[in-house]
């Protein structure tokens, strides 16, 4: 066990580091350029130099680089030092590329890639549906091939921002006698921007409005729009679910929410003294602390295991657990912290100016990361079934 | 970086793994205890495990924390007694100051003693005026105590000694008291006592809350009520989730403790403190939910789950109390007989 990089990755630090150097913040006249323009510019740069969407092939718009997870590691720590640009974010990028190079057929790789990778096209999720959550295998919406058009019929929730999005995939039944049932599912893309889809947005109890009802009636979509075959749904989607697993099991972000949480600590008083001496505080902090450094070195462990061609399968589920776990536990501690300005309304649009009242978005906030990306008792099935193997109910 | 073990670690612990399991069965409680008889500490001894991270010019096997580590983990699955941790930490002192002490200890054939102090000391004076509580005293030779600036070995003898009642009663204990100079002093400077104490009780306790963890998980899959085994439904597997969850967070942190020490962090204490804080809630969570998920069978002193929990309360109180932990891992100073919080 040790936590240094060999002197290969130390040189590799250097060359991003230079990079970086030269290319971020702009400079001249394209620090003229608008902030989104600035971004774009920056990320071809280094998408040719090959640290961003290093998996994808150069045809697609990727910089297909070897797979290197440390060389990853390292692209991640040193943009996040200096802001600079990284992959964009959203299940694009996250989710549907890799679906369709690991399943998709070369038409759809070369249609859909570059340009959701440019951020040109947005794309939604559609997978739960009312009476679908948890329980994903029981998909009702339906694809009928008519006349060499999927036609759409159902209703699809929780798409996050498919507002804004121009396509969907969208996880259908097209076999309806199959069994089991998960065999009946096919994982097709759509174009939301037609007339037999409606969308409308869900106000949260945050009072913003990220996901979506959307209602598919007579909608259509190719014969040729579908990723692997009639039937193959569930298999793609779980390659899908995994990359979103561990994209939102990220360390780094419990780290910077702790620090803002120290902070506050250190800010408000009590008794006429920073909150962070007194001794109910300092002990719920200095739990939570461990919690968090733990975090962070269990996604170096992760990161250890991926070196080492071990699957960190479980590892990752926990991750994610502990994660959603921290979220709580920061929300609670901030919530006694703040004190009556939890009777204000949280700010809808993040300023610098707000208050501490902006804690009660984190409190809000951190119940729905307990049910996004898989709810947490869902987390705990998977590792008591398949981590300590205990039966299914 | 590499946060997984070498190859040579991962068999030192699968071989300490399977001695444990051999020698060292939960049931040998019952009726019995888990106080090492003269036998089994040269046992162990003939295996090395009480001199594994001391360097072998001193009379150690000569590998380091990590190794110790793994035995210490791995002893509190089958709750060995926590004289164990005693050696390996007293050949430590001794090796510091007292050389010729060394071998005896490392051979098992001296024991050593943990001490909780009653009342504030100062372990830097010449004279020490104690009153202690002696953990597993029986045949102990010396007993050791430490704090932030220093760690002492005492002669047992030169102490008046009453057994008491101990709520861990696998082991004894006595309540001692007297007006001694040390056997051995070894100060911060010269040997970080305090670091390595915090890392080798962590790991102690998250061994515990992974003995635990199996222990449930095992009950689980037997115990059959509506027709099915417990652990289908889901309040049990997600208490057994938990402590899964539980375990790797201390691990996890745990590890890194000992990385920081081995690769000279300046940070090991925030580090160490921090291991302690989730190995020991994880130690005490479990074995709580543990007694649970055993149903009333988990209440009865015929089920090996209430050692486990009376083991835990037992080793919270060895070395720092959370509130100096809490201290540690927040970067606030630690008054040495600080008694508020």
């Amino acid at each position: 066990m040790d936590l240094k990089y060999s002197a290969e990755y130390e040189a590799f630090r250097e060359e991003v580091k230079a990079f970086l150097e030269n290319n971020w913040p702009l400079k001249g006249e394209e620090a003229k350029l608008r902030r989104h323009q600035q971004q774009a510019l920056f990320r071809q740069r280094a998408v040719e130099v090959g640290y961003l969407y290093r998996s994808v092939p150069r045809q697609f718009g990727g910089s297909e680089q070897p797979a290197d997870v440390l060389k990853g590691q390292i692209i991640r720590e040193e943009f996040g030092r200096v802001r600079a640009p990284v992959e964009l974010p959203g299940v694009g990028t996250a989710m549907l590329v890799p679906t369709l190079l690991q399943c998709g057929s070369d038409w759809q790789k070369e249609y859909f890639i570059p340009k959701t990778l440019s951020g040109e096209y947005l794309w939604a999720q559609g997978y739960s549906e009312p009476n679908a959550g948890s329980d994903l295998a029981s998909v009702k919406t339906r694809a009928e091939l008519k006349d060499g058009k999927w036609l759409i019929n159902g209703q699809k929730i929780w798409s996050t921002l498919a507002q804004y999005a121009r396509f969907m995939f969208v996880m259908v039944r097209s076999e309806p006698n199959a069994e089991p049932r998960h065999a009946g599912l096919s994982y097709i893309l759509v174009d939301l921007k037609q007339p037999g889809v409606t969308i409308r947005p869900l106000k949260q109890i945050t009072g913003g409005e990220e996901f979506c009802e959307v209602f598919f009636d007579n909608a259509e979509t190719p014969e040729d729009w579908i990723v692997g075959k009639p039937g193959e749904g569930w298999a793609v989607s779980k390659a899908t679910l995994s990359h979103e697993r561990s994209a939102l099991g990220g360390a780094s972000g419990s780290v910077s929410l702790f620090e803002k949480l120290v902070a506050l600590a250190k800010s408000v008083e009590i008794n006429g003294e920073p909150a962070i001496v007194d001794p109910t505080i300092r002990r719920r902090l200095a739990v939570l602390d461990g919690y968090v450094s733990s975090h962070l070195y269990s996604s170096y462990r992760q990161l250890s295991m991926s070196v080492n061609q071990q699957d960190p399968g479980l590892v990752t589920s926990m991750n994610k657990l502990i994660s959603t776990n921290i979220g709580h536990d920061v929300a609670r501690l901030a919530r006694d912290l703040i004190g009556d300005d939890l009777m204000l309304s949280p700010p809808q649009d993040r300023k610098k100016e707000d208050g501490n009242e902006k804690w009660i978005n984190q409190f809000i906030g951190s119940l729905g990361i307990a049910i996004a990306g898989g709810t947490s008792n869902i987390q705990r099935n998977v590792i008591a079934e398949r981590g300590l193997g205990l039966p299914r109910e | 970086m590499n946060l997984l073990l070498s190859d040579e670690q991962q068999m030192i612990a699968d071989a300490i793994g399977d001695v444990l399991l051999q020698e060292y069965p939960l049931d040998r409680l019952h009726g019995g205890s888990a106080t090492m008889a003269p036998n089994q500490w040269q046992q162990i001894a003939e295996l090395g495990w009480l001199g594994l991270g001391l360097d072998d010019g001193v009379g150690g096997v000569g590998y380091g924390l990590a190794e110790e580590m793994l035995l210490c983990r791995a002893s509190q699955r089958h709750l060995l007694s926590p004289s164990l941790l005693a050696a390996i930490l007293g050949a430590h002192v001794a090796a510091v100051n007292a050389p010729e002490a060394v071998a005896g200890i490392v051979a098992g054939e001296t024991t050593v003693a943990l001490a909780v102090p009653r009342k504030p000391v100062s372990l830097l004076e010449d004279l020490l005026d104690v009153e202690l509580l002696l953990i597993d005293p029986e045949n102990a030779e010396y007993v050791l105590l430490w704090d932030t600036e220093a760690a002492v070995m005492l002669s047992a003898s030169q102490l008046k000694q009453v057994a008491v009642a101990g709520v861990d009663n696998s082991i004894g204990l006595s309540v001692a008291s007297g007006s001694v100079a040390p056997f051995v002093r070894a100060t911060r400077g010269e040997a970080d006592i305090y670091a390595r104490a915090l890392v080798l009780l962590a790991a102690m306790e998250t061994g515990l809350a992974e003995g635990v963890r199996d222990m449930a998980v095992d009950y689980a899959k037997v115990r059959e009520q509506f027709g099915q085994a417990i652990g289908a439904f889901q309040a049990i597997k997600h208490a057994c989730a938990d402590m899964a969850c539980r375990v790797e967070a201390a691990d996890c942190q745990l590890r890194m403790a000992v990385v920081s020490q081995s690769s000279g962090e300046t940070d090991l204490l925030v580090q160490a403190a921090a291991a302690r804080l989730l190995a020991g809630e994880a130690a005490r969570e479990n074995a709580t939910r543990n007694i649970q998920v055993h149903g009333a069978m988990g209440y009865t002193a015929e089920c090996n789950a209430h050692w486990f929990l009376k083991r835990a309360r037992l080793l919270e109180q060895v070395s720092a109390p959370p509130r100096h932990l809490q201290r540690h891992v927040l970067g606030l100073p630690v008054g040495r007989f600080e008694s508020v919080g």
